[in-house]
């Protein structure tokens, strides 16, 4: 990093809180056979820590992989990202591993949690892969139960809960390593409002209290309406990047439903 | 910028691993059983070749031990009276070792030293790997090469130095590969003219002793009579004439000789028309040419058919006595007139039976069990003479390499599918921080822990089939002498060859695995 950028940063420091993830020109492009598809046009963005952005955008526009990107789940043609000052790029394969475990919570439209392990089985997963020993990851494991209301359910497995209670599990997976950013695909994009609801709460809550960065890719407005700041993606680029406050959200209410 | 302190990503211990694999399988039962089932059929197959092979082996050593005496026998009845043809002798030649008792005998008969003898028995070796060469070439080739020349000849014709060339050009133009080289063979001919006197003589020796044993001890009496009464006087006469019996061959001889004199006595009865019509009847056949000797023995090996049997010649012999003093009589009974003229000009057979039960049974029984242990050995030798590795042909080597290759395929195929199912699973775990390599250990792992199950189940299967199947083809005898170790051995390399297929079938498909980008797992739109 050069003496430029840094001033940057004091800057930023200066007006914002400190930088959590940073792009500088971040470009991607797939080589498809003899068709050269751009994904990212050159994105420079800086996230926040214990933010909670939403990305927007329609299909194709870079949306998915600018989350790849982000999450350490694939590397830029070009351009650079860091994600907690570590450039990505520069990361073995194994390393990149160390990121994924230690530093990064996932949330899946498709909760993708393992289908013969129980609940809390599948939430000290990771914390296994960090070398955590049994009987201390399984203490871990029921409290972030309790922190996402679950714990009566610990020896459920996926397929004796429901959509809401699944994604709460995958959620509290998630926080199993204590990470500094939770990436969310479409957390609610399988759930109905009522479920939904829960998960807007369990989001909300530990964004507020425990300081984590959400990123989070969603069409549900409940979700947009709770964020810092959104981000609009198309074709390639940053369409717009804007405060919560500038942006007018409206969430319709279904009869009934609003109230919970 | 920050440097990753990777120190602390601590490996995946041994035994969560083997938890988080084993619960993996569970789940994917199914699949999991339809590998199981590809590599224990493969292990199976394999198993029940060896298998076979292993218990033809010891069957056939079980039944070289059993049939000893009687070629022992056969062996001396030849060698006291007929003289020897030259492959008999070739091969003796190449075969026996060195000063043991044949090798003495042939040296004295041929008054050769030992340096001779030696000489005899390499070249004679060399004989039969050049015989093996020309028995094998196609009869044109043959033609070109060696005109019509066969057997021994080929080496006094092949003396000729036209003869040679003509073979010489053939030879290379046939590219068949002459055993030893040109030089070799050519310095085997030149040697042949000496090696075929010293031979004669001691094949001349030898058949003037058939001659002296023939004329001086037995006389009149059969070879087998004479041999079944046999005494220490036998070997001392035999050992003027050249022959060197020792004690333990005499008294096996005596034995056999005794077994086959009284077996000839007993098949002998079959003559006696009026026996083998009785005989027909007993044993249901509907000729009186069905009636043989081996029919006759499987009735005589038991107590009952042999008190039967006596009792009818008994009859046969009364009636014939009573009908035979009386005229008139003759026409009005069954009796022949062979019969009678037989009875007239000598003792009848039947009359001169005169064997106890006991022995008749004890001669039937050895008869049979003779002529079942020839059956299973001419079967045996197919199986068990193979050559080769293990005694397999090359050709069921290339068959069982085929079908484990099949097997890998089919193993790759449904590992490949079982990726393919898990595509969501294995990038979630990248997500969550599995490794590369943990990925691959777990499909591999996976994988062995099929192949072990695969494994015990096919060599299990393989034991159980294998002996089956030698039991239907050999009987009572590939159970009775079953090699254990060897067959459990043999189940071992079956296994190890299971767990080492499925272990590979594997690596290709983890392989694919590991690489699978996290990505995968995040499918926004």
């Amino acid at each position: 990093m050069t003496d430029g950028d840094e001033t940057a940063q004091v800057q930023d420091d200066a007006a914002e809180r400190p930088v959590i993830i940073r792009s500088v020109d971040l470009q991607k492009h797939y080589q498809m056979g003899e068709v050269t598809t751009q994904a990212l046009r050159g994105i420079d963005v800086e996230l926040y820590r214990g933010e909670f952005i939403c990305v927007m955008g329609p299909s194709g526009s870079g949306k998915s992989t600018f989350f790849n990107m982000v999450g350490g789940l694939d590397s830029p043609t070009s351009g650079r990202v860091f994600i907690d000052e570590v450039d990505v790029a520069q990361l073995s394969a194994v390393e990149l591993a160390f990121l994924r475990c230690r530093k990064i919570g996932y949330i899946f439209q498709t909760y993708n949690l393992v289908p013969y392990m129980t609940c809390l089985e599948n939430i000290t997963v990771p914390m296994a892969f960090a070398g955590v020993s049994g009987d201390e990851a399984r203490t871990r494991g029921m409290r972030l139960l309790k922190l996402v209301g679950l714990e009566d359910r610990w020896f459920h497995k996926p397929i004796e809960m429901s959509g809401g209670q699944q994604q709460r599990t995958a959620i509290a997976r998630s926080m199993a390593n204590n990470p500094s950013v939770l990436l969310c695909d479409e957390p609610t994009g399988n759930l109905d409002l009522k479920t939904g609801a829960e998960i807007h709460d369990c989001l909300m809550q530990l964004n507020k209290e425990h300081n984590v960065t959400v990123i989070c890719a969603t069409h549900d407005h409940r979700l947009i309406n709770m964020a810092d700041r959104i981000m609009w993606i198309r074709d390639g680029q940053i369409e717009r990047l804007a405060d919560r406050s500038d942006v007018t959200v409206e969430t319709g209410a279904i009869e009934g439903e609003e109230n919970e | 910028m920050k440097v990753i302190d990777v120190n602390k990503q601590v490996r995946l211990s041994l035994v969560k691993t083997v938890e988080l694999v084993l619960s993996g399988v569970k789940f994917r039962l199914f699949r999991a059983t339809v590998t199981v089932v590809i590599i224990s059929l493969a292990v199976a197959f394999l198993m029940t070749m060896l298998g076979e092979s292993v218990i033809a082996r010891k069957v056939a050593s079980a039944i070289d031990e059993q049939t000893a005496p009687r070629r022992l026998f056969v062996f001396w009845v030849s060698r006291l009276t007929q003289p020897m043809q030259p492959a008999e002798l070739a091969a003796e030649l190449a075969s026996t070792p060195p000063g043991g008792d044949r090798w003495q005998e042939l040296k004295a008969w041929g008054a050769l030293d030992d340096e001779q003898m030696n000489s005899l028995a390499e070249t004679a070796r060399r004989q039969l790997v050049l015989d093996r060469y020309f028995a094998e070439l196609k009869e044109g080739a043959r033609r070109a090469m060696l005109g019509r020349a066969e057997g021994e000849e080929i080496y006094t014709h092949l003396a000729d130095p036209e003869a040679f060339d003509t073979f010489k050009q053939a030879r290379s133009a046939s590219g068949t590969e002459l055993p030893g080289g040109i030089e070799a063979l050519q310095s085997f001919i030149a040697k042949w003219p000496e090696i075929a006197e010293l031979r004669g003589r001691i094949s001349s020796e030898h058949a003037a002793a058939t001659e002296q044993f023939r004329k001086g001890v037995l006389g009149e009496t059969s070879p087998h009579l004479y041999l079944s009464k046999a005494d220490e006087s036998l070997l001392a006469e035999t050992a003027v004439m050249g022959f060197r019996m020792t004690a333990e061959d005499m008294a096996v001889v005596r034995e056999q000789a005794g077994l086959a004199v009284d077996a000839e006595r007993i098949a002998g009865m079959i003559q006696a028309p009026s026996v083998r019509n009785a005989l027909r009847v007993r044993l249901k056949k509907e000729s009186a040419t069905d009636v043989g000797p081996q029919e006759l023995f499987g009735l005589l090996k038991s107590g009952d058919g042999t008190e039967w049997f006596l009792g009818e010649i008994g009859r046969i012999r009364h009636r014939i006595t009573e009908q035979v003093d009386t005229p008139g009589v003759r026409e009005r009974e069954n009796i022949s007139q062979e019969e009678i003229d037989l009875l007239v000009a000598s003792r009848q057979p039947v009359f001169a039976f005169d064997l106890p039960a006991e022995r008749i049974t004890e001669v039937a029984r050895e008869g049979l069990r003779a002529i079942e242990l020839n059956v299973i050995e001419s079967k045996v030798s197919q199986a068990a003479g193979g050559g080769g590795v293990l005694g397999f042909s090359s050709r069921t080597i290339a068959i069982i390499c085929v079908s484990f290759l099949v097997c890998m395929v089919g193993v790759i195929n449904a590992m490949l599918m079982s990726v393919a199912e898990r595509f969501r699973e294995i990038a979630t775990m990248k997500c969550l921080g599995a490794t590369d390599g943990f990925i691959m250990v777990n499909f591999v792992f996976e994988s062995a822990v099929q192949g072990v199950a695969g494994g015990i189940v096919g060599s299990v299967l393989g034991i159980i089939l294998g002996t089956f199947l030698s039991w239907t083809a050999y009987g009572g005898m590939a159970v009775a002498h079953l090699p254990i170790g060897d067959v459990l051995a043999a189940a071992g390399i079956s296994f190890v060859l299971g767990v080492v297929l499925s272990v590979l079938a594997a690596v290709y498909p983890a392989l694919a695995a590991a690489r699978l980008a996290p990505m995968e797992a995040m499918r926004i739109e």
